[in-house]
């Protein structure tokens, strides 16, 4: 059951964007179109993934024996963003049309406080391997749906008469205020 | 002071750096991906409006295709028969494949002397807002609204808006990309093959009485044009004359004998430049 509650926390009652407020940057550059959403959110999916994984080694089996654990933060900042740099190369080989389909965004996922945001916490809360990879897959997808919801709000909102001086960021910063007041109801999901 | 703290914290640091970058440029080697080369040289011959004419969605995804032979050499619209033999060396093609050139064409000749204007049009901003909202000044509800949708949107600056606020389409800047004729609410930009032709300027579909009260330059659909063509290419089609090209030779008889002199000869520009 640990981790049915690991997923509906990190998607609904957790949810990164709206309760904890990272990875912002992609949430408000990136949803202009559902498309550009939708490949950032599967960027990122499969990126945070790999990562947390990653990172979950580097941790556990380089820092803890050299006993430099305080060295976490910048070694998960290298290891992410080695191992975006590692996928990309790989994908351009092996995959090119995935590589066309993500490309623009995995350069920008390197950046995304997110990813490093669920490393380190995979950390702090002391999860195993099994718990690590859902933690970080059921914040990518609360991710994903931040996204896609926000994508499908902006598009409204880009026909819609607002008053000028509402006009672009502003408004869209009330809308996400909206959508993080209504995911707090949520709040106490999954334990 | 703890020194073996930081220094080991630096050295740690330094073996995972170089650990990583070793990692890196190892698999840069392996996964290195041969970029093509022709992609690149055609990009820079290509106009870089990314006016998306050709059907794809940029210059640079044009270029792909064209490299991996999915385009033809002609696609690019914008850049016309220049582009295209500059295109045919680097690409090896014999410059046999030549294009037709496009250029648009305003289809209203009702500026604000000609035609009847019965309202304030000061509420819009664009031709659109003016179209939907019926916001235009002029009687004739075909015609040109003059708020220049098209000029802002040409990407080749070919589009200036004449003193009687009718758009003026400089054909030699013209590269036929279409944007205009998609931005004009009423459809009165129309794609015409770069060839001496007869044009009707008029797109008014109303039946003679009613333009003849809307506009001094309107099709009245008098049908002069109809019975006096020697070749029998003009017919009639929603009260204005449509021209078969296969059958006109360019005798002018229309042109002198139209009443409201709604049908022009339209030189060719290659024509007119002799």
């Amino acid at each position: 059951m640990n981790f049915v509650n690991i997923l509906i926390q990190t998607i609904f009652s957790q949810n990164f964007i709206f309760m904890r407020f990272l990875g912002l940057c992609p949430f408000f550059g990136l949803t202009n179109d559902m498309d550009s959403s939708i490949g950032m959110g599967g960027a990122v999916t499969f990126v945070t993934v790999m990562a947390s994984v990653v990172s979950y080694f580097v941790y556990y089996f380089v820092l803890i024996p050299l006993g430099v654990e305080y060295l976490q933060t910048i070694a998960f900042i290298l290891t992410i963003a080695v191992f975006v740099q590692l996928v990309e190369i790989y994908l351009k080989k092996m995959i090119p049309n995935l590589y066309k389909v993500m490309g623009i965004y995995l350069p920008l996922i390197t950046t995304n406080c997110m990813i490093l945001g669920v490393t380190l916490l995979n950390i702090q809360e002391g999860y195993s391997l099994l718990e690590t990879i859902f933690f970080a897959f059921g914040s990518s997808i609360g991710f994903t749906l931040a996204m896609i919801l926000m994508t499908a709000i902006r598009i409204r909102i880009a026909d819609s008469n607002i008053p000028s001086f509402f006009k672009g960021a502003p408004i869209v910063f009330i809308a996400a205020s909206f959508i993080a007041i209504a995911f707090m109801g949520l709040q106490g999901l999954g334990g | 002071m703890n020194w073996t703290i930081i220094l080991s914290s630096v050295v740690i640091l330094l073996v995972l750096g170089l650990l990583f970058g070793w990692m890196l440029g190892v698999f840069s080697k392996v996964f290195y991906v041969k970029e093509n080369p022709l992609v690149e040289k055609i990009k820079d011959v290509l106009p870089q409006a990314n006016c998306g004419a050709c059907g794809f969605s940029g210059c640079s995804s044009f270029a792909e295709a064209l490299a991996n032979g999915d385009a033809p050499i002609n696609g690019c619209v914008a850049g016309g028969q220049d582009t295209i033999d500059t295109l045919a060396p680097i690409l090896g093609i014999s410059q046999g494949s030549t294009q037709t050139r496009y250029v648009a064409v305003v289809l209203c000749k009702g500026g604000q002397e000609e035609a009847l204007i019965n309202a304030d049009a000061k509420g819009a901003s664009s031709c659109m807002m003016a179209h939907y909202l019926r916001l235009d000044d002029k009687v004739c509800h075909f015609g040109c609204l003059g708020f220049g949708d098209c000029v802002k949107s040409c990407p080749f600056g070919a589009l200036t808006m004449g003193n009687n606020d009718l758009p003026i389409v400089n054909m030699s800047l013209c590269t036929g990309c279409g944007i205009c004729v998609e931005k004009c609410p009423r459809d009165i930009i129309k794609l015409f093959s770069d060839t001496k032709r007869v044009l009707c300027l008029c797109s008014n579909r109303d039946t003679g009485s009613y333009v003849r009260k809307a506009c001094k330059v309107g099709c009245i659909s008098c049908g002069l044009c109809v019975k006096k063509c020697p070749e029998k290419a003009i017919v009639f089609k929603n009260n204005l004359p449509l021209i078969d090209i296969e059958k006109c030779t360019l005798c002018g008889i229309c042109v002198t004998i139209c009443p409201v002199h709604s049908l022009t000869l339209r030189q060719a520009l290659t024509e007119k430049n002799e």
